[in-house]
C-alpha cells in the first residue's frame, strides 16, 4: 500500500509542533483526494459535535433555540444541508467539495432563532411574564429544559437572559449566564473539534 | 480541585484594583445578592465560569481547569466611551499582571488567552452604557 504523503505541518514523536500551511500542502500536491475526504469528514463530524454541544449547553425553554442551529458551507457554490433539530446528525451538515483544497474555514455554524442574541447572553431584554414566556404565542409556561437557577429579575430595566439575582423570585433560567462564552473558551469547543476530526480520520460516521 | 482558589486568584486582584480607584467602583461577582438592579451609577460585573476541569495533565499532582472570564463595565450613557475604556483598562491591567506572574511552587498558576473586546453596547436603558471584554483562562492549582 502506498504511503500517504507527509504534510508540511506535523507533530514529532517528541511532541514538537512543526508549522505548516494548507496553502503550501496544496501547492506541493500533498492533499490527495483521499486525504481531503478525511479532512472534510473530520470537519463535518466536528460540526455535528459542536451543534449537539451547543444544543446541550444552551437554554431550552420552548426548544426553538436549541433546534435552530444550522451548518452552512463556506465553500464557493457549497451545498446546503437540511436544517434539523437537536440532536443533530451528519445530514444536517453540508457535504464538502474535494476541490478548494486551500480553504481552511469550511463550515459556519449559526443559530437562526429570532431569540438567538438573547439566548447567547449578547443582548439584554425584558424577560418578564408579560414578554416571556408567552403561552398564547405557543411558548410554554414552563421550560422544556432543566432549570439551573431561580431568582429575581429587575422588572423595570433590561437584563441579560441569564442575569438573575439570588433569593426568592419566580425567574428561571435553563442555562447559566455566559454559557456560550464558557463553551467557546472553556475547552469544550476545542474538545468537540478534536473529537470530530478524530472520528473523520478513523472513518466513523 | 480548588475552585475557590482559582476564583480568588482572579477576583481578589480585580476587586482590589477597582476599590483602589478614586472614587471606588463597585464590583459584583457571581451569586452576589446585592446585584445592581436598576443601578444608575457605574459598576462592574465579573463572571468567571468553569469549562473543562480536572483535565489530564502530564503530572497527576496538579489540578487543572479551563474557563472563561467575562467582565462588563457600566458607565454613564451619552458621555462618550472614555470613562468606560478607562475602567476596562483597569480590568485588562489585572489580567495582564496575572499573565506576567511567574510560576511558584504553591498557589494557583493563572494564564489567560487573548482578550476579546472591548465591545460596547448602546442599547442599554439610560443612564448606563456597557463595555465588555472576555477571555479564556487556564488555571493550575499547585498545592
Amino acid at each position: 500500500m502506498a504511503k500517504e504523503p507527509r504534510l508540511t505541518g506535523f507533530i514529532t514523536k517528541g511532541g514538537r509542533r512543526v508549522a505548516g500551511s494548507r496553502k503550501r500542502d496544496a501547492r506541493l500536491g500533498l492533499l490527495t483526494d483521499k486525504l481531503m475526504k478525511k479532512i472534510n469528514d473530520g470537519a463535518r463530524n466536528a460540526a455535528v459535535q459542536v451543534m449537539n454541544d451547543l444544543g446541550k449547553e444552551g437554554p431550552v425553554w420552548s426548544g426553538e433555540f436549541r433546534d435552530s442551529w444550522i451548518a452552512v458551507s463556506r465553500q464557493e457554490g457549497g451545498s446546503v444541508a437540511s436544517s434539523g433539530s437537536y440532536p443533530y446528525d451528519l445530514s444536517n451538515v453540508p457535504k464538502l467539495s474535494l476541490e478548494q483544497k486551500e480553504q481552511v474555514k469550511k463550515i459556519e455554524i449559526t443559530n437562526t432563532s429570532k431569540w438567538a442574541e438573547y439566548a447567547l447572553d449578547l443582548k439584554k431584554g425584558k424577560f418578564t411574564p408579560k414578554n416571556f414566556p408567552r403561552p398564547k404565542d405557543g411558548r410554554p409556561l414552563h421550560p422544556k429544559g432543566d432549570v439551573v437557577a431561580t431568582g429575581k429579575r429587575d422588572p423595570d430595566s433590561l437584563t441579560f437572559r441569564g442575569e438573575i439575582s439570588g433569593g426568592d423570585g419566580g425567574a428561571r433560567i435553563t442555562a447559566p449566564l455566559d454559557w456560550y462564552s464558557t463553551y467557546l473558551k472553556g475547552g469544550k469547543f476545542k474538545k468537540a473539534l478534536r473529537k470530530g476530526l478524530q472520528m473523520g480520520f478513523k472513518g466513523k460516521k | 480541585m480548588n475552585y475557590q482558589g482559582i476564583r480568588a486568584a482572579l477576583e481578589n486582584p480585580i476587586l482590589t484594583a477597582f476599590t483602589n480607584l478614586s472614587p471606588a467602583v463597585p464590583v459584583f461577582f457571581d451569586n452576589i445578592t446585592a446585584a445592581p438592579l436598576g443601578s444608575v451609577t457605574e459598576y462592574v460585573t465579573v463572571n468567571l465560569t468553569f469549562g473543562i476541569t480536572n483535565e489530564v495533565t502530564l503530572s497527576s499532582s496538579v489540578d487543572h481547569a479551563r474557563g472563561a472570564i467575562i467582565i462588563r463595565v457600566y458607565c454613564e450613557k451619552g458621555k462618550g466611551p472614555a470613562r468606560n475604556q478607562t475602567l476596562i483598562t483597569t480590568a485588562v491591567n489585572v489580567i495582564e499582571t496575572l499573565n506576567a506572574t511567574a510560576k511558584t511552587n504553591s498557589g494557583v498558576f493563572f494564564r489567560t488567552g487573548d482578550i476579546e473586546g472591548p465591545t460596547f453596547s448602546t442599547t442599554e436603558d439610560p443612564p448606563l452604557f456597557e463595555g465588555r471584554i472576555e477571555t479564556s483562562y487556564i488555571a493550575t492549582v499547585l498545592s
